[in-house]
Order: structure tokens, then sequence, then C-alpha cells
């Protein structure tokens, strides 16, 4: 058992007035759009909380959640970790008595937090329905055409043997002005939300043991490890396919620095042999991403049993990774067989997937990323997730249980 | 009559095997000089009933003996022409199934039991039917759904019905509501009040002598001959009435009476009965009592006094579909109108829980457990309700239009509808809460007056579609009640008993115990405090009988005399023999079953036990343990059902009086020098029988403990 000091917990001072109960109508059909249709079906037995591998004694989910949401109460739905605690496993759907699938509905509050948390705002609705997706394409591919005409690229082919580095400067101002607005985008959404989580937080601004360091680096071993998603049951799959595409994807983003260092630094020559290890982990990690993705799809496709139901976001997310995983291998590829035009357009189109990836990234269900790691950072920071994370407790539960 | 027995006994299923058939042939032969006995293997069989048959007719047999299996069983295999008196003689489950076989004690028992029904066979007789001009037309009172269905459903299977209704105008409540549940698949949608069709199908009705305006006056006399004196316009009218169902309904629990809630003072607080008056005014537009202003939000306080012991401790069943019912008129006459229902359990039994779901569905119906604090009246008199313990995990407050507070369900059963002339009360007796309930566990309807039956609110709080299936019931129980009467037959649970009390005048002493007892209220007394027995009244447990301290109550087949006859013909061992004899009186409902079912497993118990059946506990006259203890019967056990709280006794109180009488024996008993332990009272349910062999053996040890019946030498 955990043998640490006994926790005292403070609460905030009871307010005298009750909470005036405000229902936000439109947050509930918002929900139902994002693929929580399902929520007013729970009756609040409380079945998922307890079949939930992740939640905690201390607090339970996701069945607040579904109340929250049936109610339409945006600001606890917006300021609670927990939601991001999920890795929608499917196990509380699988064992819900009323269908209402909790694990949809906890993805539909992290999509409409996408939302909720975009800046700017158009840039959140932008990214929530399929209706703006030719212009959010249209605009990188606009852009990227724009440069290729001023350097004259598109009316002939460079000479010599096919290398990508004519257009590096103008792909770096690009990307470089893309990754500041993105990182102002995402750091207004993350000071908002861990605002957020600090002011509705019912046991007040106290802080557990961890200390903000220390919740740092659990959280980072714990995102390594995917130690919790592996706890998932009903949709351990889920788990494969999202390793393999974390660590896919990883390995191209190390890659990538390392280049660009390398390049734009010390001049490193380019293209590089396929012997190269960085080269050897550039391909892995390619993939890595694509068998992800793969697995990802056949889980989506035909395992709507387990899996749920999938929709706009999850899809719009999964088909970006996946053709950039592809249009880059096949650059390569082609590159490697010397089809110059054949190669020069297709790296044109990786380049537009990522520029979707990286520009949309607050936006999309790509911002999971960033929101998840900062939930679990505060979760451990608040001490509100030992319970249930700790291996240790959770194994000698489970062989109690047994006894 | 003279009597003529004839012994038959059945060696097979194992009866042969395990006692000696020649040496039971010789008791009945020898030792109680009865020259006709004749053995079979399979005495069931055609030929084994054709050898009985043949003595009735040739020898003239009128009293049959069969010594086989359990009276429970081939009741219609061993019944001949009325005149000829049957008695059996448990050979197989009492004996051969549950004793060691071809064991000496096992063949006592065997004899004994041979001899018990010799003895009974000697003295009892084949009951002759009370019968008396039986009118069988049904009383229905009460004019709502419950008591329209009940009297359309009586006469559908041609019977005359009486309908008496207070109001003026036939329907109930069901008048008042502006929509009714879902009635059928997929029990989605509301349905319109369709009240009015039955009532013209009421007033249609040839069959049906409809009074309404109309109070009952009194009711006297006895089922199948009920005078009843129906007060209508200032003027008596009297009908003949055979039986009687009650569908008095219900009244809504007063709000008033819950505190905190603001019921009388704040006035947009309503409750759901109001609230339909409402719905109804505005043809579904739902508009505060305040200042008539259409409600944008609503909160719904459920069980309010339900399932609180200082109110109503039980739950009323209705009051969370008519609350989901309710949130649809808002919703449906506003979209953006917000409905809270604030529950402690939502309870939708049944099919309703599809309308549960579909009610849940609606994004503008707000769910959640909680208890509700207080609730403050603003200026613009809206209210605000403050709620403890939900489901949002905090406390919270809902600012509302409109609050309504549903009520529960009380049975009209407390003013004086029946007007019954009976000695024991005006009323139909109540059980828990004001139910007119009598317990039949398996038996709904029944209430602790013979052919009274209740249906509807006034039975158990439903709604109106659970109301029809109960009208339905009591009316097929009202039928079958005029039905017996008119054979002279008792009704449940000993349907179809031709055999009634009867009372040897002459020697009574008006004691009253028997018109005090009688848990039926079945006998009046005249002006000197006789006991008047009104047959069609009883039930026939015999709890007068067990009552009577002059004796003077028997049954043809069943009387004080008979039972000791048979106790005094079981053979005694001497003190020096060191075998006890212990008697057990076991009800027939429950523990006699019991005992058969024991031998159905082949559980064995001990075989010093001598069981004789008794119609109930309450039926068991002290002076049987008298005699039994006089002829040295080491020990007595009077098996019967739970009595008490929740008590199980197909007779109500008999098997408590049962326990009564014993407790005050035991002076006797000690002024007698003997151990009042001797004498127990016992509880035994019919799927108790593994525990018998243990019950048995715990009560021997004691007996051992206390050593032989000192009376045993005299």
């Amino acid at each position: 058992m955990n043998s640490g000091p006994t926790r005292i917990r403070v609460f905030r001072e009871v307010n005298m007035a009750n909470n005036v109960i405000e229902n936000d109508v439109d947050l509930i059909k918002d929900i139902t759009k994002l693929g929580g249709g399902s929520l007013k079906k729970c009756f609040q037995c409380g079945t998922c909380s307890v079949v939930c591998n992740l939640s905690s004694d201390e607090r339970p989910f996701p069945r607040k959640e579904m109340i929250w949401a049936q109610w339409g109460l945006k600001d606890k739905l917006l300021s609670d970790p927990d939601v991001w605690r999920c890795y929608q496993c499917g196990d509380c759907s699988v064992r819900c008595p009323r269908g209402a699938k909790p694990a949809e509905v906890m993805a539909a509050i992290r999509n409409y937090s996408f939302k909720s948390y975009a800046f700017p705002k158009f840039m959140g609705k932008a990214l929530s329905s399929p209706k703006y997706l030719p212009l959010l394409f249209a605009f990188p591919v606009i852009l990227f055409l724009l440069v290729l005409y001023s350097i004259g690229a598109l009316s002939s082919i460079p000479a010599g043997p096919i290398a990508f580095t004519g257009f590096d400067t103008y792909v770096d101002v690009i990307f470089l002005t893309l990754s500041a607005f993105v990182l102002i985008a995402i750091a207004k959404g993350v000071v908002n939300f861990w605002k957020n989580m600090d002011q509705n937080n019912p046991h007040g601004p106290r802080y557990g043991e961890a200390g903000i360091y220390n919740s740092i680096w659990l959280a980072i071993l714990e995102v390594l490890t995917h130690r919790n998603f592996k706890k998932c049951e009903a949709n351990n799959i889920r788990y494969t396919g999202h390793l393999g595409i974390f660590y896919g994807f990883i390995a191209l983003f190390i890659v990538t620095a390392i280049v660009f260092i390398g390049d734009r630094v010390f001049h490193m020559p380019l293209p590089m042999s396929l012997a190269n290890p960085i080269k050897i982990l550039a391909n892995l990690g390619a993939i890595l991403l694509i068998i992800g993705c793969l697995i990802a799809f056949y889980n989506r496709l035909s395992r709507k049993d387990k899996a749920g139901e999938s929709y706009y976001y999850d899809w719009l997310f999964l088909s970006v990774l996946f053709l950039i995983g592809v249009t880059g291998l096949l650059t390569e590829i082609i590159r490697l067989s010397g089809y110059a035009v054949a190669a020069y357009w297709t790296y044109f189109i990786h380049l537009v997937f990522v520029f979707f990836l990286i520009g949309y990234f607050p936006y999309s269900k790509f911002a999971h990323l960033i929101y998840r790691f900062v939930a679990i950072i505060y979760s451990k920071y608040a001490g509100m997730a030992e319970a249930a994370e700790d291996d240790a407790v959770t194994e000698e539960t489970k062989l109690k249980s047994v006894a | 009559m003279d009597k003529k027995l004839g012994v038959y006994i059945c060696s097979g299923c194992d009866i042969g095997e395990a006692v000696d058939i020649d040496k039971l042939v010789n008791v009945v032969k020898g030792e109680q000089k009865i020259p006709i006995c004749i053995k079979h293997e399979n005495l069931c069989s055609a030929e084994g009933v054709e050898l009985i048959k043949k003595d009735i007719k040739e020898q003239g047999v009128n009293a049959v003996v069969v010594a086989a299996c359990s009276p429970r069983v081939h009741f219609d295999t061993f019944s001949f022409d009325p005149s000829i008196y049957v008695e059996r003689v448990n050979l197989r489950e009492h004996v051969a199934w549950s004793h060691v076989p071809k064991d000496e004690d096992t063949q006592m028992l065997a004899e004994d039991y041979i001899r018990m029904g010799i003895t009974k066979a000697k003295k009892a007789n084949p009951p002759k039917p009370y019968l008396v001009d039986v009118n069988k037309t049904i009383l229905v009172v009460g004019g709502g759904i419950t008591g329209m269905t009940s009297a359309i459903e009586a006469t559908k299977a041609g019977y005359k019905v009486v309908l008496v209704e207070k109001s003026p105008v036939l329907g109930g409540w069901m008048r008042r509501w502006y929509k009714q549940l879902p009635q059928k698949p997929p029990y989605r949608e509301l349905q319109d009040v369709d009240i009015e069709k039955t009532i013209n199908e009421v007033k249609k009705n040839p069959d049906i002598k409809l009074f309404t305006s109309a109070e009952i006056e009194s009711i006297s006399g006895q089922p199948g001959m009920f005078d009843v004196s129906i007060k209508q316009n200032g003027s008596t009218i009297t009908e003949k009435i055979g039986s009687i169902v009650v569908a008095t309904g219900w009244k809504p629990y007063d709000a008033a009476k819950v505190e905190g809630l603001g019921f009388g003072t704040y006035a947009n607080v309503i409750t759901n009965v109001m609230m339909e008056d409402i719905a109804v005014q505005g043809k579904g537009k739902i508009r505060r009592p305040s200042d008539n202003k259409e409600v944008g939000s609503v909160v719904f306080i459920q069980c309010v006094g339900s399932r609180d012991k200082n109110h109503l401790p039980y739950c009323s069943s209705v009051c969370c579909l008519t609350s989901l019912k309710q949130a649809s008129y808002i919703r449906d006459n506003n979209p953006n109108a917000k409905v809270y229902i604030v529950y402690k359990d939502m309870r939708t039994p049944a099919q309703y829980e599809n309308f549960y779901k579909e009610k849940q569905a609606d994004p503008g119906v707000f769910l959640t457990k909680g208890e509700i604090t207080g609730i403050i009246e603003n200026h613009d008199k809206s209210l605000t309700v403050n709620i403890k313990n939900t489901l949002i995990g905090e406390d919270i407050s809902i600012k509302a239009d409109m609050v309504v507070l549903a009520t529960g369900l009380v049975p009209a059963t407390d003013s004086s509808i029946l007007n019954l002339q009976y000695r024991q009360g005006k009323e139909l007796p109540m059980l828990k809460y004001g139910f007119p309930d009598s317990n039949f566990i398996c038996f709904p309807y029944e209430t602790q007056r013979t052919a009274i039956y209740a249906a509807g609110c006034v039975r158990q709080p439903a709604d109106s579609k659970t109301c029809k299936d109960d009208a339905t019931g009591a009316a097929l129980k009202a039928i079958q009640a005029v039905e017996l009467e008119s054979i002279g037959a008792a009704v449940h649970p000993r349907a179809l008993d031709l055999s009634y009390p009867i009372f040897f005048m002459q020697k009574c002493t008006q004691c009253k115990r028997c018109t005090e007892e009688c848990p039926f209220g079945a006998i009046d007394e005249d002006e000197k405090g006789s006991p008047k027995p009104n047959p069609n009244r009883c039930r026939r447990c015999g709890v007068c009988m067990g009552a009577c301290p002059e004796r003077i109550v028997s049954f043809e087949n069943y009387s004080v005399d008979i039972i000791s006859s048979m106790l005094k013909s079981i053979e005694v061992p001497g003190e020096e023999e060191e075998k006890l004899r212990i008697l057990v009186f076991a009800c027939e409902n429950d523990a006699y079953p019991a005992f058969d079912i024991a031998g159905i497993n082949h559980t064995i118990f001990n075989p010093n036990v001598r069981i004789i059946p008794v119609r109930c506990l309450g039926s068991v006259n002290i002076v049987w343990i008298a005699d039994a203890l006089s002829r040295g019967i080491d020990g007595i056990m009077l098996i019967g059902c739970k009595y008490g709280e929740d008590y199980q006794c197909h007779f109500i109180r008999g098997s408590e009086l049962a326990n009564r009488r014993m407790e005050n024996l035991k002076e006797v008993l000690q002024r007698l020098v003997l151990e009042p332990e001797r004498v127990k009272v016992m509880e035994l349910a019919i799927s108790d029988y593994d525990k018998i062999p243990n019950m048995m053996n715990d009560f021997m040890a004691k007996i051992n403990e206390l050593g032989p019946n000192p009376y045993k030498s005299f």
C-alpha cells in the first residue's frame, strides 16, 4: 500500500449560496455533433467509473463528466483534467448498461475543448467541420505555388541530382513563421486551460507533493511508456496502433530536427546515404507511423463495437498523419528511382500535409498531445491522480479482489 | 351413519421395501378388527382403484382408508361418491421415503399412522354443504378506471353488476388528466385520455346498474346474500349482492404536511395534481399561478412525503412517471423550456422504462438525484431551489418559474365506505399504510373479508394500466366467490372445501372468543353474546374451533374429538422401552407439504415423530395438548407459518393465536409439574424442508434432556 504521509484534505470554504446552475443547451448540441450523441442515455449508475482502469477512487470518471455534459455545464467540462486522463479504450462503453458510450462522450468533450481553447477562435471553427477543409488545404498549396513561382521552379525542373535544398530558405521562412504562430496559439490555449483547471479544482489551489518539475518528469515518463494506456482492456489494439504512431512520429521529429540543424548550421551533405544511422531512423520512423496508422484504420473501421464510432476529428487527424508518412516515403522512393518531376511534386504534396499538421496543430485532434500532457502534469501536480496510476497499488487491489 | 370401513394398503413406490405390509394387515385385521383389508402393489392403478370401487359396491364400504401416498397427490384417483368418506394414510412420503427401511421404528411409525387413519375414518363424516339461495350479482364500489373495468369485465363473463360511485360523474381521477402514459408498444409517446370511451361503455351496458352520487349506507348478511343499502338523492335502495369489488381508489398526499417546500405559501409551488389541472385549462400550455406567465423553467421534486417514515413510508410507483409525463407537457409546448427533475431514485416500472429513456433523451430535461435543502421565493415570484447531495458533485441551486411537488398516493380507506354490519368492524381491516391487504402471498385482491376484493389504487399504488389488470383479476375473484358460494364451498385457500363449522349452541358460555378471534369477521353476535355464524363469510380455517374452551365448534370431518381420538390411538411405548413419542401438529398449508417434500427428497428424520395435519395452527385446541401429554406423549411441536410482521399464515392470525395460546398454557403445565418446553410452536416455510431433520433432532435432544413424560406410567 501507499505508505506516504497521511494526507489532509483542505476544502475551499463552503460558499453559503450554492452555485446557481446555468445550462448551456448549445453545449449539449455541440457535444452531440462532435460524437457524443449517446450522452443523454446515461442514468448515472456509475458502472463506467467502476470498470475504468484509470479512474481513481478520489476523482472517479467518466460518470461525473456524463452528467456535466447532460446538464450543459461548460465550465466544469473545460476545466476537468480527467477528461484528458481517458484514452478512449472503450471499457466503459462496452460495459454501459444503457448504451451511453461514455468513451465517445469523453472524446467528444475533448474535441469540444480543441474548439473552445482555439486562438484565434475562427480557426477552432474551421477545423471542426469538413466544409472548411478545401480552404484549409488551399492555403498551403497556394502559398507553396507562389514560392515556386517566384523562384522560377514552376517553369523548369532543376538540373542535376534530385535534391530538395533549393526550396529550403523559403520553406524555412514559412515553417518558422508558422511555428511561431502555432506556439503562441497553443501557449494561449494551455495557459487558459491551466487557469481553468486551477479555478475549478474543487479541492482548492492546493497542490500535491510531487512539485512541478517532478510532475512534468512523471508525466513525460507516463507518456513515453504509455503506462496507463496499456491498462485499457476492451480496445487494447488501439494501444498498439498508438504506440506505433507515437514512436514513428518521435523518430521523424528527431530526424527532422537533426537534419535541419545539420544542414543549416553544419552544412551536412544531403541527401544522406541509406546506410546513415539517421536515415535508418527516418525510414524506421516512417514505417512505424504508417503501420500504426494502418492498425488505427483497421480498428476504427472493423471493430466499431469495441472502438466506438469515429468522427470527423478522428478521421482528419489520422488521415493527415498517414498521408505524411506515405508521401514522405514515396518522395524518397521516387527520388531514388530518378523520376525528377514526380519526386518534386510528391515532395510538394508531402509539404502541404506537413503544413496542415503543424499549422493547424492547436485546433485539430493533434492538440491532444499538448492538452493531455498538460492535464497529466496538472493531475499529478494537484495530487488528483496518484491512486489509480500507482501500479503497485493497482496490482495490490487486483490481488485482493482475487483473494 | 353406520360406518363400514375398508382399508387398502399400497406396497408400491418403495413402501413394500420399507415396511412389512403383512404386519400392517395384521394390525388392521387383528388389532383393529376390520375384516376388509386389501394390499396391492399399485393401488393408484385402474386395477387398484377398481378393487376399492368393487368393495364400495359389493361390500357396502362407506369409509375408505387409503394407506399409500400423500393426500396431496392422487386426490382425484381416490375420489368416489360424495357419500363415501376417504381417509388417506401417508405411508410413502412420511414413512417409506423419510425413514430407514425395514427398521423397527419405521414399522412402528407405519402401524401408528394406520391406527390414526382408521380412528379418523371411524369418527369423520363426509361434509354436507351449506346451501342457501345465492345471488350472483357483483357490487363494484367506485366508478374510476378500476371500478368501471371491473364492472365491464364481470358483465362480459355473464354476471350482473351494481356500480356505486360517490361523485355525480364516472371516470375518477383519469378524467382530470391532460394526457395519459403510453399504453401500447413501444411505450414512448403520451396518449390522449380515453376514459370517456369506458364511461360510455358502462352507461350503455344493460347489465350494469349504475348509481352515481350514491353511497353505501350498509352492507349486512354474508357473501352470496349480502343486503346492500345504497343511499342516493335522499332515498335508500336495497340490492341483493353476491360478492364485492372495492375500487375506491386514492387521494393525493397532502403536500402541506411536508415542511420546507413552501407549498401553500409560495404561489408557484404546486402539486402534480394541480399541474394536470393547469395543463387541461391551458390545453397543454403551462401557465404559472402567480401571473399566468407561460413557464420557461420548472423544477419537479420527487418523493414529496414518499419513502419517508414520517409521511408515506412506501413508494407510490407512479410519481416519477407523472413527472416525466408533465415534463413533456412543458417541453412539447416550449422548445426552449428547461425541466429539472430532482429525485431519490427514478422508478419507472416495467415497459415504462422506454418512456423514461425517451424523456431522458430530451436535451431540455435535466435529471439528478438530490435532496432539497430549501426553496426561496424571489421578487419576481420565481423560485430558487437549493439542492444537496447531487450527482453533479456539489450543492447546487436552480432558479425556476415554477416548482411541481410530486406527491404520492394514499389509499381511500379511512372514511366510512362499506359500512359492513360485521361484529368486528365496518370497514376492511388494513395491514400496512392503510391498504386493505391480507398478505396472501400469492393471491392479490384478497382482503380480510371473504368475497370482498380490493383492486386498483386502494390495494396498491398503481398506474391506470395496472389498475385495469387489477380490476380484471378482482372481478374474476368475485365471480369465483359467488360460484363457490352457490355450491356451498369455501373460497381460497380451502377452495372447494364443503365442510363448515357447526356450533353446538346448548353448551355455549358466550365467552366471545370465537367472535373475536375469527380472522375474517365471519361470526356475529346476538344480543346475549351468543355467536351467530355466517358460513359464507367463513374460510374454514378452524380458528374458532381452536379458540372454543367448551369445544362446541366442529366440522363434519375435523373436530376436537376426531383429532383427540387420533392422537389417543398412537401406541406409546412404556418407560422401560426408552422410545420417546413426539406429536407434531403440522399446518396443512406449508408445514405438511414441507414434510412431503422432505420425503420426496429422501430426507431421513427421526422416526419417533407422529404427524397430524391441521387446517391451521389456529385450529389447535388446547385440549389436544392435554390429551397427548396425559397419554404419555413426551413432547409436542406445533409447526406452522411465520407470524407477526410479514406473517405468512394463510389465515392471517392462526399461527399467532396458536403461539399466544401455548404461552398461556405454560402456566397450566407448570401446575401439572410438566416442563413447558415439552410444547413448542415453530415456524416452517414450505421451502424449508431441509431444516426438518435438525428441527426434529434438536427438539428430541431437548426432550431427552427433560426425560420421558412422567405421566407415561399412569
